[in-house]
């Protein structure tokens, strides 16, 4: 607690893909990955992550296939395709874009005039 | 695109083995977080009913994604047109009188567009088309109809003073050269003749009539073209 951020809305589809972009995985790891990659900052809602999947699988940006996961267990894996690929790239540069702007907004001095 | 058109088999095409695959993935995800509660020192029952409690509704979560399956949109169309009929069945009465209503609203419109696109959008190219009439002679007591009519009847009508003229007329099929659009072109078409007035009181001989007045069956285009040539 007390370092947690909320999630802004729009802001899991980007997660997610940054999250399997690192190599493919399953729903229950695409949350731990995340966790981990935020520092714990970012908790998501087990719930909210399947219908995210399907929703990036629909749009072409993740696949899915089944596996085994590291302790065996029958899963079904994500990974990226090239189109999520190039989305992530896109999405990343306006969110850092956004961030950039935001932050030189708020960082503004008073100044004379 | 692919992708879609998969989502979209997924849900109307593989509907149970999409549901099973949902279910196998949501149990994984228990069984997964249940297996990393129990390293932690739960016992295997404890980690799967707290990975159960973490989770939530089941069955939300599955309608979520079913949502974000390709095609949502058609299934809430089919649920609304459902319930619509379902309401209609329901209630008969006011079915009937909403369907019949609309027919005949629907009829109405159609009707006054027609002639509205006959006589004012698309007038028949000469002045007062309203009051052409077609006069046809029938001799009821043999039973014949549209006999044809002999030239002095044909003289009685002209100067009875109901019409302001009377010209025998026929429909003929002829090849028609129309010089008005910039293509020259040759065509086959049915025309209507009907006599020139300013031949008033002569016999109906064909040739005496000249003709003003088409009925062309030709695309519109073409019509009006001829149309052009005729008022030349």
């Amino acid at each position: 607690m007390g370092n947690e951020a909320e999630l802004l809305p729009g802001t899991l589809d980007l997660l997610i893909l940054k999250a399997v972009s690192l190599g493919p995985l399953h729903g229950y790891g695409v949350l731990l990955r995340i966790g981990q990659i935020s520092g714990r900052a970012l908790l998501i809602e087990q719930g909210a992550l399947y219908p995210a999947l399907f929703r990036l699988v629909r749009q072409g940006l993740l696949k899915a296939s089944w596996g085994k996961s590291d302790n065996n267990r029958r899963a079904k894996f994500y990974e990226l395709t090239s189109k999520g690929r190039k989305r992530l790239r896109e999405e990343t540069d306006g969110w850092n874009r956004l961030v950039a702007a935001i932050a030189s907004a708020l960082a503004a001095q008073p100044q004379e005039t | 695109m692919t992708a879609y058109f998969r989502s979209l088999a997924a849900r109307f095409f593989y509907r149970s083995q999409t549901e099973n695959e949902l279910e196998e993935e949501l149990r994984a995800h228990i069984q997964l977080r249940a297996d990393d509660l129990e390293r932690l020192g739960l016992t295997r029952s404890e980690a799967e009913r707290r990975a159960r409690i973490e989770f939530g509704g089941r069955e939300r979560v599955k309608e979520e994604c079913r949502e974000e399956l390709g095609g949502n949109f058609i299934d809430i169309l089919m649920q609304d047109v459902r319930f619509s009929l379902r309401m209609l069945r329901k209630s008969p009465g006011f079915s009937a009188v909403a369907i019949m209503t609309m027919a005949l609203c629907i009829g109405a419109t159609t009707a006054i567009f027609s002639v509205v696109d006959a006589t004012l959008l698309h007038p028949l190219p000469y002045p007062h088309p309203e009051q052409l009439v077609r006069i046809t002679d029938d001799l009821p007591s043999v039973g014949a109809q549209d006999v044809g009519m002999s030239e002095p009847e044909w003289q009685d009508l002209q100067h009875s003073g109901i019409f302001e003229y009377v010209s025998p007329a026929w429909y003929d099929d002829n090849n028609l050269i129309m010089s008005a659009c910039a293509c020259q072109s040759l065509d086959r078409g049915t025309g209507l003749f009907c006599g020139d007035r300013s031949k008033t009181g002569a016999g109906p001989h064909v040739s005496a009539c000249r003709s003003f007045a088409w009925i062309y069956r030709g695309s519109r285009h073409q019509r009006r073209a001829l149309e052009a040539n005729i008022r030349k």
